[in-house]
């Protein structure tokens, strides 16, 4: 009896309030934009992790004793801090995103990092394996403010001449002897190419993006001991 | 509404005609009572209250339930969120349940565990309510859940929205701190 007057009374409030469920639709969309942010968060942690290949696996970590360091203060000033950041917060998104779609809950929040680290390194893995970890990081040098600023790469080891680090674009070639480059800032060197190294020689080209260690050796001059191509 | 028909059914009518509802209203109207007072609404107003926005939350959200749950479980996790955000909204923590209910609860976790036996005792009515006002909110509710409602894990894990791993290592926990309370105020 007391059931069937409280059951009354909340058809009579639903009546007074004019109160109507809400339309499917609503949470459908509801649950498709947090499995969209899962699933964008999963493919920007896998930006992520390429690019943090990228950047490792391109940057020079031979060249320390030429910045006056140790090879473990090389490696901890080389390092993305910035990309380990955004995959923590990409991590951190998929994992509340997650936990917010209708049976998120279910599934422990170590599992749901770890499977969220496992998709966002193998779909990393494959955007290296095609090739796309270069142009993403390319692509974020020239498009997102300040991305050079926070990202220590190798154009912040190869623009120091007189610690022997130079790179730069060929302008022209002098007779097999060396030839004229075009630093990062636009100044213009002689580059001479030494004889007296061991290092494999490579074929330099017009246009080519080079980085050499040598030493310089005085206005516009310098001396090339090993001359390597600026990579992709 | 023929009181045979599943959740299902009545909640496919009620979204054709508000009236069908009370169908479900009635049916849980009860047990939902009796879970907000043992989540520590010791009112009868307030659970009156607190009743009466979970079953209008429930009839605005019909179109979320998930069929692939218990429609229970869907009700009894509004109810819980409800009771929850009374205590806030009064500044109020969780009162103790029941003293017969606490009894009940003691006597019932006892049988799964060495409680009763290790005690070999009975408890007073005192000892059982300050044992279980010392173990935290967080441990008390999946051991009323288990224990009073007799709820399954599953069904826990749906209605306190964590993974089921989580609820047994609250309930072992929960009845761990029990027992080890029970025990001081047993030696003491």
């Amino acid at each position: 009896m007391a059931d069937e007057k409280f059951s009354n009374n909340i058809i009579q409030q639903i009546g007074e309030q004019k109160l109507v469920p809400r339309p499917r639709w609503r949470f459908l969309l509801k649950n498709g934009v947090l499995w969209s942010l899962t699933a964008g968060s999963t493919v920007l942690g896998g930006f992520a992790v390429a690019t943090i290949c990228f950047i490792i696996v391109d940057h020079d970590w031979d060249v320390f004793e030429y910045l006056d360091r140790s090879l473990f203060e090389h490696i901890i000033a080389s390092l993305p801090y910035l990309w380990f950041a955004a995959l923590a917060l990409l991590v951190f998104a998929i994992r509340y995103n997650f936990r917010h779609t209708k049976r998120g809950y279910r599934y422990s929040a170590g599992m749901v990092v770890v499977i969220s680290i496992g998709g966002s390194m193998l779909l990393g893995v494959l955007l290296v394996a095609a090739g796309f970890d270069a142009h993403l990081h390319n692509f974020f040098l020239k498009q997102v403010p300040l991305y050079e600023q926070l990202t220590y790469t190798k154009d912040d080891v190869w623009i120091y001449p007189e610690k022997g680090l130079l790179s730069g674009r060929v302008l022209m070639l002098n007779n097999g002897f060396g030839f004229s480059l075009s630093d990062w800032r636009g100044r213009i060197w002689n580059v001479r190419i030494a004889t007296d190294t061991d290092d494999k020689p490579v074929q330099i080209s017009p246009g080519m993006r080079v980085k050499l260690i040598g030493k310089m050796e005085g206005p516009g001059m310098f001396e090339a001991k090993i001359v390597r191509p600026w990579g992709r | 509404m023929d009181s045979e028909l599943t959740d299902q059914a009545v909640i496919r009518a009620a979204l054709q005609d508000p009236k069908q509802y009370a169908a479900i209203v009635e049916r849980y109207h009860a047990p939902l009572s009796r879970y907000i007072m043992r989540l520590g609404c010791r009112s009868t107003d307030d659970v009156k209250d607190v009743l009466q926005e979970t079953f209008l939350k429930a009839y605005i959200n019909l179109n979320d339930y998930d069929q692939g749950l218990k429609f229970s479980s869907w009700l009894y996790r509004i109810a819980h969120n409800e009771t929850m955000s009374f205590f806030r909204k009064v500044k109020s923590n969780p009162a103790a349940i029941g003293l017969e209910e606490q009894m009940l609860l003691v006597e019932r976790i006892g049988d799964s565990t060495d409680i009763a036996a290790d005690a070999d005792r009975k408890f007073e009515a005192e000892e059982v309510r300050k044992a279980l006002e010392s173990i935290d909110f967080k441990y008390r509710e999946p051991l009323v859940l288990k224990f009073l409602e007799e709820k399954s894990y599953e069904e826990i894990s749906d209605i306190l929205k964590m993974p089921v791993g989580t609820v047994a290592t609250l309930i072992n926990r929960g009845k761990q701190k029990l027992k080890t309370a029970l025990g001081n105020r047993g030696a003491s």
